[in-house]
């Protein structure tokens, strides 16, 4: 059983079309990725989950069952931007949140305490949100978000404005939490840590769903097209530019990565490069995530 | 949807009360308005005393003695005004003992010298401060009615007034008094009627004062346009500032907008609450002029506990209905600059019902006032202008009572549809068609 499954999910808000024809599922336990470009419709799909909107047709699906207010108890949304009260004192704050989960008072108190500690913010509990700077805002934000211990967490970018230090330590939640058996849905455009955490993806362009799957699945998909060359040519291997099996080329100092022309044989080109050059290094690799995206959306949108 | 949870209602209401009720701002507001309001009463009447009273120096410049010392007579000694029919006599003994109001003494001199050099002398010793002031009243001036007074200030309206009638009452009793007519029956002939009047409620005569109950009427209405004026906005600016921050999407992503909505009026609305019980509990203590002449009214317009309490229902019910139609206006726009563009909607049928409350007064039990006691914006108003001037049938009360609920419940309902799809939409104001698609949309 999925802990959410979307099925044939489509919103237009006028004549603007939000959504459209969008299905994936979540298996339980996974870190799934919601990606794509700015205004793609993640934020749409997030609302639906959620039900601040319902989509005008299609099914959204939670722990098996049709869309209740009641599921919500069970799910955790930390949106884009800081969503807390700036005035309000940051403990009660998270008591106030907590009690809206279903959580009594004191519950909701102990567990901001516990949580506060964990992630080394609890000595600013007594000031106003305001007060804190916006790094701190987001792990108040991230502990409002789990506070009820749901079992589907929805994060909308949540590392932005993190450090790499208290990036770190909200990722370590996460995995945590996974490891608990938790359900987790990112929405980002950061490749490379979706690259790290995520089980599974789903690319959306313009509501469309344009590439989704398991993140090693999908990966091995694109094949291992790209090449990267150290080698001791002083120009830096412009000559590869001319080069049939080269489709395009990023140089960098002493080294470059090839992406090879579609149907083009690596080994040709390694016999191009080692008449001109003495090689150090030749790689066959999978393109990264980011390079997949930038290729998906550019496609889509020509 | 519709399933309101109280839990969460009240979770709410108790966040927005707390919140306001602690700030600095609320305290502030809280003292400052009686003292506001204190200034404002005196402030006005202390420059008015300081204006007009004292004793004024006035010359009655006729050539008719008589007449002369009967203005001197009558203005010296302005007779106690026992018999207007706005009240009792120990009301205008107390209206006379107000500071600021026509209580400037008179110094009359009598001059019979109307000739052309005399005024120019006296208009020289009003230079020379030697006189405030001087009627000029010859011949011609007695045959046209029409008088100069010539003073270094111009007197109000009130001073003028009193003037007319000096010279008026001094010029009949003289004119009765040379038609053969003894003083005592001229005063009798002068004399006014004071008129009495009796509300006749159930078979019980209730000696009431119209002009008390339709002032307590007004009073009622103004203090309910004030505090929808205050709290009203106060709901609508909240709603604003969440529409604009993110928090209303983790808030709508564990109550429903509906909770969100009751327990923000709820909320806001009990502050306004608490700060007119303080603001009565201050004036009661402190004894201020507001806290005794509201028990003056009370006793005077000789409101039965049940009109009271009726008084306290619409008020109620009135201010609910108000808030959250400015709820229903803060779901609607961006940022609170369009707010106070918007702000006018709400007051437009307040000011409507200020209008209408005259002729509701006059006619309590005309079709069209019926009608529009039962028109739940109006009601708050017209309602109780009827049941001052003439109680209504109790199911009409009620009926008019039922309908401002319930039209306060689907305003409610109406404003969650419309704030949950109108916060989507960042930045642009919605247009009619757009409103009513979103109502539609559930």
């Amino acid at each position: 059983m999925s802990t959410v499954e979307l099925k044939n999910v489509c919103k237009a808000y006028d004549k603007f079309i939000a959504v459209d024809d969008l299905s994936f599922s979540i298996a339980p336990g996974t870190m799934f990725g919601l990606l794509g470009p700015n205004g793609a419709g993640k934020t749409s799909t997030i609302r639906m989950m959620i039900g601040i909107t319902m989509p005008d047709s299609g099914e959204v699906r939670m722990f098996g069952q049709p869309f209740t207010r009641d599921i919500l108890k069970r799910v955790g949304y930390l949106p884009e931007e800081r969503g807390l009260y700036p005035k309000m004192v940051v403990l009660e704050q998270l008591v106030f949140i907590g009690e809206l989960h279903g959580l009594s008072a004191a519950e909701a108190k102990k567990r901001a305490i516990a949580w506060g500690e964990r992630l080394e913010i609890a000595s600013s509990y007594a000031k106003k949100t305001n007060e804190l700077s916006k790094g701190m805002q987001q792990k108040i934000q991230f502990i409002a978000t789990l506070l009820h211990d749901p079992d589907f967490i929805i994060m909308d970018e949540p590392f932005s404005g993190l450090d790499p230090v208290n990036s770190k330590l909200l990722e370590d939640v996460l995995i945590d939490l996974r490891k608990q058996g938790k359900t987790i849905l990112f929405s980002t455009h950061r490749m490379e840590q979706v690259e790290k955490l995520c089980d599974s993806i789903c690319l959306v362009n313009k509501g469309k769903a344009v590439l989704a799957g398991e993140l090693r699945e999908v990966k091995s998909r694109y094949g291992k097209n790209q090449v990267e060359i150290t080698f001791e040519e002083s120009d830096d291997g412009a000559f590869l530019q001319q080069d049939q099996t080269v489709r395009s080329l990023d140089r960098y100092e002493g080294h470059v990565v090839v992406r090879l022309a579609p149907g083009a044989d690596a080994q040709t080109l390694l016999k191009t490069v080692t008449q001109r050059s003495r090689v150090n290094k030749f790689e066959l690799m999978e393109p990264s995530l980011e390079e997949i995206f930038i290729e998906v959306v550019g496609k889509t949108d020509a | 949807m519709h399933n309101m949870t109280l839990r969460n209602v009240w979770l709410i209401a108790k966040r927005e009360y707390l919140e306001r009720v602690r700030t600095k701002a609320f305290l502030i507001f809280t003292l400052l308005t009686p003292a506001l309001a204190i200034t404002w009463a005196v402030l006005p009447s202390l420059m008015l005393s300081k204006k007009t009273g004292g004793t004024q120096h006035l010359v009655v410049a006729t050539a008719n003695v008589e007449l002369g010392s009967a203005i001197k007579a009558r203005i010296e000694e302005p007779p106690v005004d026992t018999d207007s029919e706005s009240g009792t006599a120990q009301q205008s003994k107390q209206a006379k003992q107000v500071p600021g109001v026509n209580d400037t003494k008179y110094r009359v001199d009598v001059d019979t010298n109307v000739s052309d050099e005399e005024r120019k002398a006296l208009q020289a010793r009003i230079d020379s401060k030697q006189i405030d002031a001087f009627l000029w009243l010859d011949q011609k001036s007695l045959d046209n009615h029409s008088l100069t007074y010539t003073a270094r200030s111009v007197a109000d309206f009130i001073e003028l007034n009193s003037l007319n009638s000096a010279v008026r009452d001094a010029l009949t009793k003289q004119r009765l008094h040379a038609q053969g007519l003894s003083p005592a029956a001229v005063e009798d002939v002068l004399k006014r009627f004071k008129i009495d009047t009796v509300q006749w409620t159930e078979g019980k005569a209730t000696k009431t004062d119209r002009d008390i109950q339709f002032l307590s009427v007004f009073l009622l209405g103004f203090v309910m346009y004030m505090t929808v004026m205050i709290f009203g906005m106060s709901v609508m600016r909240s709603i604003v500032q969440e529409k604009t921050s993110r928090i209303m999407e983790v808030l709508m992503s564990t109550v429903s907008a509906s909770d969100l909505m009751a327990g923000k009026i709820l909320g806001v609305g009990a502050v306004g609450l608490t700060q007119i019980a303080i603001w009565g509990v201050m004036g009661t203590v402190a004894a201020s002029p507001g806290a005794t002449m509201a028990a003056k009214i009370i006793k005077q317009a000789n409101y039965s506990l049940l009109t009271l309490v009726y008084f306290a229902l619409f008020f109620l019910a009135g201010y609910f209905l108000y808030s959250s139609l400015c709820a229903a206006l803060g779901a609607m726009v961006n940022s609170e600059q369009e707010a106070q563009q918007v702000q006018m909607f709400v007051m437009m049928p307040l000011i409507i019902s200020f209008m209408f409350l005259f002729f509701a007064m006059k006619a309590p039990n005309d079709p069209t006032v019926v009608i529009v006691s039962m028109i739940p914006f109006a009601a708050p108003i017209i309602m109780i202008t009827r049941i001052v001037a003439q109680t209504p049938p109790v199911w009409q009360i009620a009926l008019s009572l039922t309908i401002m609920v319930v039209t306060t419940y689907l305003v409610l309902l109406v404003t969650s549809r419309i704030y949950r799809v109108g916060i989507l939409m960042y930045g642009k104001r919605p247009t009619l068609p757009e409103i009513i698609k979103w109502i539609k949309y559930a």
